[in-house]
């Protein structure tokens, strides 16, 4: 069975108990809510309604109204479900539905920015209770100190300003900074939080597992309130580099394509020496990519811009002057 | 459509007749009774069509049971109206809030549309709306990998499964046979733990090492997780051994990465102060980081941190300098 006809079955075993439960339902209103045309849904109620028991006869079949003496669409629209046969409860949800849900759920609790938490927590316990069980096999980890959730929590609720000592991982530096939270974006675990920086007097995006220390400060006043409008669809996450660094990674270094996003090099960048992989990797900044090739110590060697060798080169002259 | 029954309308007459009958159906009545069986061409054919319809209601979630007479013979088929259906669940405004942000998370994640027809499910048990709400920001769950998919159902029904998994340190995937345990997504990145069958060991796979089709093996035999396993035990990325002290100054507002592992001394502000001690893994991390740092870190002690540092930044300069 393809995908698209195991999809269209689980739809048609949905659709009958949702009929049953949204009693004077019309076309269009269903049709919507399962997302396909009405001329699909249309397909979808005649392909039931030659379906039943054994017998197959007048009493046995799905009984469903959508159409009048003329063999049209009723003229209101309204579907009206006469006799469900055995298909009118919905199915349990499978292993991957349930942990699908049950996952994000868990993820949902651990962030701040959310409302009603306990909500969250039991409706993943009602789920877990009623199809898998105890889910101590699957978890998405959000690194997220309480402390610093808890003092985010409060700043988004209560529209108040924070003061964070952020430790920044691309240019290795720690600030201090007032910031005015906007927004939360949570991907896999990682929480970047939007906020209009005093210090950087624009609107900046913090990681917040880099967030060291976080103290609630006043209240935002209107006149330096950012404003909502202002990128309020935009996700908050780092924009994905457009320039990159073309590099030579020694066996040893070759982690660097992983956790880094780098990619193996196309033909046209030329061949490493022999036992080294000529790799492109994204370019955040170039200082940021001078410290990573300094930390492999010899295991990258810089191709690509003519910069990057020559600042590394400067950096480790000038790091070695320290040892003497 | 003159006599040939489509294969959704013999499935859904499959599963309305086994739900339907008070004693196990056999397979000689569902050979006759079902439309479209009894077109096939041999009981050859027949018992092929039949097997493969099972085994995907199946696994659909659809929960078939065979039924063995005293001899251990097949007596026949049937789904239990109880296993059948989704009952019991009872979930407030809140909690329906919190199940439908759930949903969403996944964003356009290839476990979107398992998420999306769990929720489907959901919604056809009674006419209450489900509205997402609860949420200051947006969540997002990549989990980018195919990969995720199949292995949850895996991992719950503890299904030996295999996959072409490339490491860095080679350019050929090789074929891996595992007994999946967990998932976890830590950092942003997700993993796999489980049984390794030829390595014959527990083993962490990263995701999106994993370069092809995840497939079931039925033939092999899983090898069941250590007694009262819980994913959020098991040891993730570098160890955690934090077994060498150095010392070090620090230019004040940089070096993040390194005051992030500064030893707490009291009175003292490992953010702010210049000279402080920091607990490493291993000098070759030490190395990693205080030459990724460049000029804004000296390592004042022990002797074979200082060295390492001052080799590897002349390995550094080494390679930029040939390159360049």
């Amino acid at each position: 069975m393809s995908a698209s006809a195991a999809a269209r079955l689980t739809r048609l075993l949905a659709l009958v108990p949702w009929l049953v439960s949204h009693e004077g339902v019309t076309m269009q209103e269903c049709a919507e809510h399962f997302g396909v045309t009405q001329d699909e849904l249309q397909e979808d109620l005649w392909q039931v309604i030659v379906c039943g028991l054994p017998g197959y006869g007048p009493g046995q079949l799905v009984d469903i109204q959508f159409w009048d003496e003329d063999d049209e669409v009723r003229g209101d629209g309204v579907i009206r479900v006469v006799d469900p046969q055995t298909l009118g409860r919905p199915l349990r949800l499978t292993h991957a539905e349930a942990l699908a849900l049950l996952v994000s759920l868990r993820t949902l609790a651990q962030l701040p920015g959310v409302v009603d938490r306990d909500a969250i927590i039991t409706a993943a316990a009602k789920l877990e209770a009623a199809t898998s069980g105890e889910v101590r096999d699957i978890r998405v980890d959000v690194d997220v100190p309480a402390d610093v959730r808890a003092a985010v929590d409060t700043a988004l609720a209560g529209r108040r300003e924070l003061e964070i000592t952020y430790a920044s991982a691309t240019r290795d530096e720690v600030t201090r900074r007032r910031i005015q939270p906007v927004r939360l974006h949570a991907i896999d675990g990682l929480v970047y939080l939007e906020a209009y920086c005093l210090l950087a007097d624009a609107r900046r995006t913090f990681r917040l597992d880099r967030v060291v220390n976080a103290e609630v400060g006043r209240p935002i006043d209107g006149a330096t309130e950012p404003s909502r409008d202002e990128g309020a669809d935009r996700p908050a996450a780092p924009a994905p580099a457009t320039a990159w660094a073309v590099v030579d990674l020694a066996p040893t270094a070759r982690w660097v394509m992983d956790v880094h996003g780098a990619a193996a090099a196309p033909p046209e960048d030329g061949a490493a020496p022999e036992g080294w992989t000529r790799v492109r990797l994204p370019l955040h900044s170039l200082d940021w990519a001078t410290r990573l090739v300094l930390s492999l110590r010899g295991g990258a060697a810089p191709v690509n811009p003519p910069e990057l060798a020559s600042a590394v080169a400067l950096a480790a002259a000038a790091a070695l002057a320290a040892y003497p | 459509m003159a006599d040939r029954v489509e294969r959704t309308e013999r499935l859904l007459n499959l599963v309305m007749c086994l739900m339907a009958a008070a004693m196990p159906v056999s397979r000689a009545d569902i050979h006759r009774q079902i439309p479209g069986y009894d077109q096939s061409a041999s009981e050859a054919a027949f018992e092929r069509m039949f097997e493969r319809d099972k085994d995907e209601l199946r696994s659909m979630g659809i929960p078939i049971d065979t039924v063995l007479d005293v001899n251990g013979e097949v007596l026949g088929y049937r789904i239990l109206r109880d296993t059948y259906g989704l009952e019991g669940l009872e979930f407030s405004v809140a909690e329906r809030a919190a199940i439908a942000v759930a949903a969403q998370v996944w964003g356009r994640a290839s476990v979107a549309p398992v998420a999306g027809t769990a929720v489907l499910k959901l919604e056809s048990m009674d006419a209450q709306p489900w509205v997402p709400a609860g949420l200051r920001g947006s969540v997002e769950l990549t989990a980018a990998d195919g990969a995720l998919v199949p292995l949850l159902s895996a991992v719950r029904q503890h299904r030996v499964v295999t996959f072409p998994y490339r490491t860095p340190e080679s350019d050929e995937p090789t074929i891996r046979v595992v007994t999946p345990w967990g998932l976890r997504s830590t950092h942003g990145t997700w993993f796999l733990v489980g049984h390794d069958h030829d390595r014959l060991a527990q083993r962490t796979f990263r995701l999106s090492r994993v370069v092809g089709t995840v497939t079931t093996i039925a033939a092999r035999t899983p090898v069941r997780p250590p007694e009262g396993f819980d994913i959020g035990d098991i040891p993730i990325g570098p160890a955690g051994d934090e077994t060498l002290i150095a010392r070090l100054r620090v230019v004040p507002g940089r070096g993040a990465s390194l005051r992030r592992r500064a030893v707490a001394e009291p009175g003292v502000d490992p953010w702010t102060v210049e000279e402080f001690s920091v607990a490493v893994g291993s000098v070759d991390e030490l190395a990693s980081l205080a030459c990724g740092a460049g000029s804004d870190v000296v390592v004042l002690g022990p002797p074979q941190a200082v060295e390492a540092v001052r080799s590897g930044l002349l390995a550094a300069r080494s390679v930029a300098g040939t390159s360049a």
